[in-house]
């Protein structure tokens, strides 16, 4: 969302939501975990916004169970492992250093993970190299890996950073007319990201996640050897090839999505075809 | 405002509301699997 709105209308947009709800009952002082107790009342919020990495084991357990919980939307499962606190810390050490990487390179962006993350764990996961949850909105999972480089923690970061705008994005705009039609199978998608059939929220968050990564890379840096990602010329075509897929999907069903997944897709498409990304 | 309350809270009822044909809310998850390299 960073590069694709930027980030004057994410704080206008995520300020208006705020106010909106500012005179709902909750007691969050600050105006964002407000916000997030009134629209998520049974998602665990830190007391203040401090320190936003955490070791508590019941504040983890509780998050763990939004991620492992059964739904209808939910087309891939995760596990999660024990893990030491030793593990927490290294891998919080790494998240750490790829922070700093943010600032380094862009103060605007750190500033805005910062902003709209709260908080921050290490956990073990099978296959999963972390994760973030519309139930726990401003809450990621790191199950960061111990060959990524920083900059692939980094891509991490921007990655989940931006579900999670998304997230917002939706409370602003509202994304889907009725979620009970995302889940069917015959409304599926391609992922940008996994490149499979995929429910829709997936593949939109997908394709958003897909350019945003693009960007980040090039402003700065073209990894070698991407973990977390493809290469950009491969990522951008799986980017395309899913812009097309859900414009399929728009044409078969009128009616899943708003008029703001719409327009957003064919911005990105736009900007893909348009930039030189690899 | 009022326009953008009904937004929030249509949102708010999609991910916490039970539904009927399934276990309860639907969380949209996002996950990212397929990763090769140990954990810490």
């Amino acid at each position: 969302m960073y590069s694709l709105v930027g980030k004057e209308i994410i704080d206008t947009q995520a300020n208006e939501l705020f106010e909106a709800v500012a005179s709902q009952q909750a007691t969050a002082k600050d105006p964002y975990l407000h916000f997030l107790e009134y629209v998520l009342p049974k998602a665990p919020r830190p007391a203040s916004r401090k320190d936003f990495f955490t070791f508590d084991a019941a504040t983890i357990r509780s998050c763990i169970s939004h991620f492992l919980a059964k739904d209808l939307l939910t087309d891939m499962g995760t596990e999660a492992l024990n893990t030491s606190p030793d593990s927490m810390k290294a891998g919080l050490e790494e998240i750490k250093k790829a922070l700093s990487l943010m600032k380094e390179l862009d103060d605007e962006l750190h500033a805005l993970f910062t902003k709209y993350i709260h908080t921050l764990f290490y956990h073990r996961s099978v296959d999963s190299g972390g994760g973030s949850v519309s139930t726990l909105v401003g809450v990621i999972w790191c199950c960061n890996r111990k060959n990524w480089s920083t900059w692939d923690t980094l891509e991490f970061l921007v990655h989940e950073m931006t579900h999670n705008l998304v997230f917002l994005d939706e409370y602003y705009h509202t994304h889907y007319e009725d979620l009970s039609q995302v889940e069917l199978e015959e409304n599926y998608a391609l992922s940008a990201v996994l490149k499979t059939k995929r429910p829709l929220d997936k593949v939109f968050h997908s394709l958003v996640v897909g350019y945003e990564i693009l960007n980040l890379r090039a402003r700065f840096d073209e990894p070698a050897d991407p973990k977390v990602h493809p290469p950009s010329a491969v990522l951008k075509k799986q980017c395309l090839m899913t812009c097309e897929s859900l414009h399929e999907l728009f044409a078969q069903s009128p009616g899943l999505a708003t008029e703001r997944v719409v327009t957003l897709t064919r911005k990105i498409e736009e900007a893909l075809r348009e930039k030189n990304f690899s | 405002m009022k326009s953008l309350k009904k937004k929030i809270e249509k949102v708010k009822a999609q991910y916490t509301s039970s539904v009927s044909s399934g276990p309860g809310t639907r969380p949209l998850r996002m996950i990212a699997h397929d990763l090769n390299g140990a954990a810490y």
